[in-house]
């Protein structure tokens, strides 16, 4: 069975991230997301296409998402909706990530404004479309998100998200041209010395 | 290699031949194996260039020992290379070409029970040149994680090196092994001493490039951890008396390696004929009997040294470091280096305003008005996902540009924070600018890693891109660059070093600088 290491994850979601028209800097925070997500047993490139590719929603998690983070990260302190997300699992990837690399608390609560911290809280409730509350966490709650293996590896793959992302990565290569095949790498094409 | 040295780690090799000259090595302790695959390609297949599609040799860095069914795996992707699907039992990825000359001479030579010409090897160097050696996860290989916390393997890149270290010895193997195929009767094998001579190349591109733009804490650490130990042996008083020893045979030693060190490229042998040059002027310097008695004779050597050219303050530097000994090695613990991390949210507009102008000052000042300044574009090609460069002008696909050009990021994130209120938050600047997103992580880690930014344009005209590849190559202890253009060069590695069965009896090898005689 082919699994995926975590740098592949990030590579392949990075440039769908990219592909799809986003910046460097988002498309790195979501792919780190992407591999937090992988290396818990979820799919980290069908949660990144599943943002990429969410047009129903008004807010996007890669824009709206990422803004209600810095502002939760910053000062703001009241919980903060983002309405009919198709598929929140990257979102709720993104705030474990910015939470364990800043050490402030910060989530997912779910309707009775209770933390989504667990694998299973979150698969029961975000994997399908649904309004969510992003909030800062009370400081006593010990770690608001599920320990990360590092040797798990992404292994249950969905094949279209994964060709969906290989299509959007196209987007950041450039086609071969005589001149950039003989020129551009900066070495002949055959090598016998 | 010193590491190994000390705790005196063993190999156990295993030769196993099939018609199609299959041969496995194990090697030390921990038990990592190094897989092999030799076959037969034609010159005209042969390439070092990224998209290639067969090599000579290819090979994988395995964890453990492998079995039969992992052989049995392995010899049907190994060869693919890049095209191949792999494991976290593999921890490195890697293939070779042939050096064609030179490999068949030696086998000429071995089969014909004599030993090469050492004029030869002084020419090429190595019977093996890797032409990519892929870790940290590529192809499905172990992320690097998984050994980071491992003696040995912990410090960047010393799987990869393992790697090719044992690529050396099985080049010499195979040599030998190819011979008493040819004639059984008549074939010699390698002596020590020409086994010793002979290292490994390796052939890199514009790969190594963007790597170095993209890991910038550990572009910083490797920096920072030589500048450390010379700034650390700067503070001693006198030179002891083993590096007072050791001062002039060192010096002549370096001198040995420059007359040794001949390249194609005009450019590159007229630096290396200077550096010569200003060597010999500078040794009598290192035997003065007052330099024994000079306080503080690192700064003075460096002070002696500062105007001359700048190859030559480089070597000046690691001469001094090789001259200090192992006092310093334990900073190679410190080389490792994690990502960007999250975006600190709270720094106030005006003082990332104030990093920018104190410590990106090199990046504002570039014009970009002209056009030579954006001359360039980096991108991958779609073939085979290639780096390459291209030029803005004549060239399509700027559009999609890799974004390795920093000090234009710079100039207009400047532009766009002078035309935001500064009283504004920066995360209300990140939801207005998210294309800045990147480019503000980088500023907020300057201050606390001064030497993460390669301070240069790297889309004008003026970009050489060969010297971001010996930046990097130099920290792997590669010597003899050899440049083929300038995006692309040849080094040899690990020559002098001890072989595997030498390891734990020697003192002083032959590694820095080194030299055929």
């Amino acid at each position: 069975m082919n699994t995926f290491s975590s740098n592949e994850v990030f590579h392949i979601a990075a440039k769908a991230i990219r592909g799809a028209g986003w910046p460097q800097g988002v498309a790195q925070d979501g792919a780190r997301a992407a591999v937090f997500l992988s290396q818990i047993g979820f799919d980290g490139i069908q949660a990144t296409i599943a943002a990429i590719d969410d047009n129903l929603s008004k807010t996007k998690v890669l824009v709206e998402g990422l803004a209600a983070i810095d502002c939760l990260l910053s000062s703001e302190t009241s919980p903060i909706e983002l309405p009919c997300l198709d598929q929140p699992l990257l979102q709720w990837g993104l705030c474990c990530v910015a939470s364990r690399e800043t050490g402030i608390k910060i989530g997912v609560i779910s309707q009775n404004s209770e933390p989504l911290i667990t694998r299973e809280q979150v698969k029961k409730t975000l994997l399908q479309p649904t309004d969510i509350m992003l909030a800062r966490f009370h400081a006593t709650l010990s770690t608001p998100y599920p320990p990360c293996p590092h040797n798990l590896r992404l292994s249950s793959l969905d094949k279209a998200a994964f060709a969906r992302a290989k299509q959007l990565a196209q987007n950041t290569y450039v086609p071969s041209t005589e001149a950039s095949r003989q020129f551009g790498a900066g070495s002949s094409k055959s090598d016998n010395d | 290699v010193k590491r190994f040295s000390d705790k005196n780690c063993g190999k156990n090799k295993e030769l196993e031949q099939e018609r199609d000259s299959e041969i496995a090595h194990s090697a030390l302790e921990h038990s990592y194996s190094l897989i092999a695959f030799s076959i037969p390609i034609t010159d005209e297949q042969r390439t070092d260039r990224v998209v290639a599609e067969v090599w000579d040799t290819s090979y994988v860095l395995f964890d453990g020992i492998p079995n039969a069914r992992d052989i049995t795996r392995l010899k049907q992707q190994v060869p693919l290379q890049e095209a191949g699907r792999f494991t976290q039992s593999e921890l490195v990825l890697c293939r070779a070409n042939r050096s064609v000359r030179f490999f068949d001479m030696v086998v000429d030579q071995l089969a014909s029970g004599n030993q090469p010409n050492k004029q030869q090897i002084l020419k090429t160097g190595y019977l093996l040149r890797t032409t990519a050696v892929y870790g940290n996860g590529k192809f499905g290989i172990a992320d690097r994680d998984i050994i980071a916390a491992r003696e040995y393997l912990a410090s960047p890149f010393c799987a990869e090196m393992l790697t090719v270290w044992l690529i050396r010895g099985f080049s010499h193997d195979l040599v030998e092994h190819i011979a008493y195929e040819r004639a059984p009767e008549k074939a010699v094998k390698l002596d020590r001493s020409i086994k010793a001579a002979i290292g490994v190349g390796n052939s890199t591109g514009l790969g190594m490039a963007p790597f170095i733009i993209n890991h910038p804490l550990l572009l910083n650490n490797w920096i920072l951890a030589r500048e450390k130990a010379l700034a650390l042996f700067k503070t001693q008083t006198y030179f002891k008396p083993t590096q007072q020893a050791h001062l002039m045979p060192l010096g002549a030693h370096v001198r040995a390696h420059l007359a040794q060190w001949q390249v194609d490229d005009e450019m590159m042998q007229k630096r290396i004929d200077d550096l010569r040059l200003e060597w010999q002027d500078f040794l009598p310097l290192l035997h003065n009997p007052s330099l024994r008695r000079r306080e503080h004779p690192v700064a003075y050597l460096l002070q002696q040294g500062a105007t001359k050219s700048v190859d030559f303050q480089e070597l000046l530097v690691a001469f001094l470091l090789e001259l200090a000994g192992d006092r310093h090695d334990d900073l190679s613990e410190e080389m490792g280096a994690a990502s960007l991390g999250w975006i600190d949210v709270h720094e106030s507009i005006p003082c990332l305003k104030q990093t920018l102008l104190q410590s990106y000052d090199w990046a504002l000042n570039i014009d970009f008005s002209k056009e030579s300044e954006s001359h360039y574009f980096w991108y991958v090609s779609e073939e085979k996902l290639e780096p390459r460069l291209g030029i803005r002008a004549q060239e399509a696909g700027a559009q999609r540009e890799t974004p390795l050009d920093i000090a234009r990021q710079i100039q207009h994130l400047f532009k766009d924070i002078e035309a935001y209120g500064e009283e504004k938050s920066l995360a209300s600047f990140l939801r207005a600018h998210p294309i800045h997103r990147h480019i503000i992580k980088r500023v907020q880690q300057i201050k606390a890693h001064p030497y993460m930014e390669i301070q240069d344009n790297l889309i004008g005209e003026d970009c050489f891109p060969i010297d971001l590849l010996r930046l990097k190559l130099s920290f792997f202890g590669a010597s003899k660059f050899d440049p083929r253009s300038d995006r692309w060069t040849r080094i040899t590695l690990f020559q002098g070093a001890p072989c595997a069965d030498e390891l734990g009896h020697q003192e002083n090898y032959n590694v820095w600088l080194p030299v055929i005689s």
